[in-house]
């Protein structure tokens, strides 16, 4: 990071972690609340900290309880934890763009375009492997880079430039893979993303792996507590000489890179690829990431909170898909703990609040 | 004390409401009866895994005064590979015939696919015909074409078990309905034992009706009374999610399954990760329709797919400009069906999945349709 070169400042202001940022992007200032309130009010930050994991547990014990076959059973974390790992890599991503106050609505697109182009690519031209994964991310680094030109240095909403180019990307992917599915990707492929260790998945590892990665990056370097200060403060952020453009770009480009990896080994783990996939990706992402920031470090968009937002939603759904429940509630489930989630964090700031 | 505050009252009640209407849905369980009939099982695969033949959809027609007419199809989603290889040799027919053949994208929106039929109506088409649109969803447009005296055709909207749509002339379509069945007929005469079944379908589109009382006639004709058959009911818009997580459940939910039967190919594919997962892999097949050539290659592969049943795309176009060509004759309303083939390891062997030719072969329809239109 050649930001510390920037300004001495600076260093000052992001050695104390700024005050976290609501998903709608009001500031929470839970710091003075912890030092100024009571044991009631370490209760409730605990509380609201930790209310996804109680829920998790409960819904887990709940399950296991009515389910006892079924439920707590090895096949069925395998189940639960398999079917995310993909969702998890890409959400992780979109958390850099949300953390530097931007959006990003082309991850999905972006990611069935690395799997068919990773299809086109070792498929149909026969290129190995290891090339054609580059070839991949450097295109995903270019899909970034075009992102961020226009958001960060031409100054064009990120809403309004990720879904344009969330469609343009849409598009690509089917001219370059005439719009069919491919199936049969390289054996190590495969191999790398459908083999397990300790009965689960290699690519629940990465994910794991990369969530640590990213919690590091938050938590532990200037280059997370700068992409904070940015997105929480962009105009104190520059004034105090961080260098904003540089650290959005840096935001986009992580998650193309994110989204090459998860396309990558969805290309893998599902033995084709299918251009249209990627709209399929957009809620499920997109309710992680929010759900998650209402965890862990609630108000903050955060690595550990999107896991765990994952995990809540995807066990919630399969326990009622085993109760017998019909298709639907997968839709039902992950709409609903998204709007509930959201409004029992702001309830519990604005209880708070009023005390 | 405190008191709980309405917000979070409010909260709560929509939680519960939420799971209550999501505990509401159920799959539904039905079994095969008496001792089963294997070799009637038998029977069926191997004719339906034979070669396709050719039946005249009806009296040679005199096609010189449409000379010059343009058809428009109005297409569901043009991005999609089937419809377009569809669309292709309407066409290629729709030139030999001497027509000329307008596409409009739906691009998967009705309203936009409404629009299409207007302006193929603004623009006096000679006849309308709308690909995986149900008249019914594009019922005033239809309606509209109808006043001005244009005939609708529609194309793989209906089962030839259920009548032609309302404001529709005809319709050219397959059997869902003995593609069902002939998945089970496989399932049955491939399986030591019962056949456990789990079919993944999609209510809202109608013609999976009629598959899934194909699936479950054939159940009832040739599984015996301990094969057991369970339905999830999955949603159109986000089936890829659903497909994936709905497979791996039922697996631990139902774990004597021996066979999934996703509806569709494109949800095959999300299917199969599922069973992999699982560790079933060897232990459940799985069959679906389309013969998409992805899935053909999981069944050349071995991988977890064993059977598919499809339907020769070109030879649907052709049959789709014939049936205008009636239509704008006068041609009473009818369902004309193209024929089905079920594809498993064993007649794909030396196959070039690829080419459609080699696929569904012994039958040349483009040289019969020429016959019919007194071209050849």
């Amino acid at each position: 990071m050649e930001t510390t070169n920037d300004t001495s400042n600076a260093g000052q202001h992001i050695t104390e972690e700024p005050a976290p940022i609501s998903p709608t992007g009001a500031l929470v200032t839970e710091r003075a609340e912890d030092v100024s309130g009571g044991s009631q009010h370490s209760w409730i930050h605990w509380l609201n900290k930790y209310a996804l994991v109680l829920v998790l547990v409960g819904l887990a014990v709940a399950y296991s309880i009515a389910l006892p076959d079924t439920f707590p059973t090895i096949a069925n974390l395998r189940n639960i934890t398999a079917t995310q790992s993909v969702l998890i890599i890409m959400s992780l991503g979109l958390t850099f763009p949300l953390v530097a106050g931007e959006f990003d609505f082309s991850f999905g697109p972006m990611v069935a375009f690395a799997s068919s182009f990773t299809a086109v690519l070792t498929v149909n031209h026969h290129v190995p492997l290891v090339p054609a994964a580059l070839i991949v991310i450097v295109a995903c680094l270019v899909i970034g880079l075009v992102n961020s030109f226009f958001i960060v240095y031409i100054g064009i909403s990120s809403l309004i430039t990720t879904l344009g180019m969330g469609t343009l990307i849409l598009g690509l992917t089917l001219a370059i893979s005439n719009s069919a599915v491919i199936a049969g990707p390289p054996d190590f492929l495969v191999s790398a993303t459908t083999n397990s260790f300790l009965k689960l998945p290699y690519p629940v590892y990465l994910s794991i792996a990369l969530a640590a990665v990213v919690w590091f990056v938050y938590s532990h370097t200037a280059f997370g507590r700068y992409l904070y200060f940015s997105g929480e403060g962009p105009k104190a952020a520059r004034l105090s000489g961080l260098p904003v453009d540089r650290l959005k770009t840096y935001a986009f480009l992580i998650l193309a890179l994110m989204c090459a990896i998860a396309g990558i080994v969805n290309f893998g783990r599902l033995g084709s690829a299918d251009p249209n996939i990627g709209t399929s990706f957009l809620l499920p992402g997109t309710a992680a990431v929010f759900l998650g920031a209402t965890a862990i470090v609630p108000g903050r968009f955060n690595a550990w909170g999107t896991v765990l937002a994952v995990y809540l939603l995807v066990t919630g759904v399969t326990g009622l898909q085993l109760l017998g429940g019909a298709g639907y509630l997968e839709n039902i489930f992950n709409g609903a703990a998204l709007v509930l989630a959201v409004t029992f964090a702001h309830l519990v700031r604005r209880g708070r609040a009023v005390e | 004390m405190r008191t709980i505050s309405k917000p979070v009252k409010l909260t709560v009640g929509l939680a519960a409401a939420a799971l209550a209407l999501a505990g509401c849905g159920a799959g539904s369980t039905s079994a095969g009866s008496g001792g089963g009939d294997k070799a009637g099982a038998e029977a069926l695969v191997k004719k339906a895994s034979g070669d396709v033949s050719w039946t005249a959809p009806g009296d040679p027609i005199d096609i010189s005064k449409f000379k010059g007419k343009t058809i428009w199809v109005i297409t569901s989603d043009y991005s999609v590979p089937f419809i377009q290889t569809v669309v292709a040799n309407m066409k290629e027919a729709a030139q030999v015939a001497g027509l000329k053949l307008q596409v409009f994208d739906g691009k998967g929106v009705t309203q936009t696919a409404a629009n299409g039929i207007q302006q193929a109506v603004g623009a006096h088409a000679a006849a309308i015909e709308v690909l995986s649109v149900n008249t019914q969803f594009v019922a005033e447009a239809v309606k509209n074409a109808n006043q001005a005296k244009i005939p609708v055709i529609g194309l793989l909207n209906t089962d030839p078990s259920q009548p032609v749509e309302k404001g529709a002339d005809a319709e050219v379509t397959i059997d869902y309905a003995l593609s069902g069945k002939e998945l089970v007929a496989y399932a049955v005469a491939n399986t030591e034992g019962p056949v456990n079944g789990f079919f993944l379908t999609l209510p809202s589109i109608a013609t999976f009706d009629a598959m899934k009382k194909g699936i479950q006639d054939g159940f009832k004709e040739f599984c015996s009374s301990k094969c057991k058959l369970n339905i999830a009911d999955l949603t159109e818009g986000n089936f890829k999610n659903e497909t994936q997580s709905n497979t791996a459940s039922a697996l631990l939910r139902y774990p004597d399954t021996n066979w999934v039967f996703p509806a569709i190919d494109a949800m095959a594919q999300f299917a199969i990760p599922s069973i992999t997962t699982a560790g079933k892999k060897g232990k459940v097949q799985l069959g679906s329709i389309n013969a998409f050539e992805a899935n053909l290659k999981f069944i050349t592969q071995g991988n977890v797919q064993a059977v598919d049943v499809g339907n020769s795309n070109s030879w649907l176009g052709w049959a789709a400009v014939d049936r205008a060509l009636r239509a704008m004759s006068g041609a009473k309303p009818d369902v004309v069906t193209v024929p089905v083939r079920l594809f498993d390891k064993d007649n794909l062997q030396g196959v070039d999945i690829s080419d459609e030719s080699q696929l569904f072969p012994g039958v040349d329809f483009r040289t019969n349709y020429k016959k019919l239109w007194g071209l050849s």
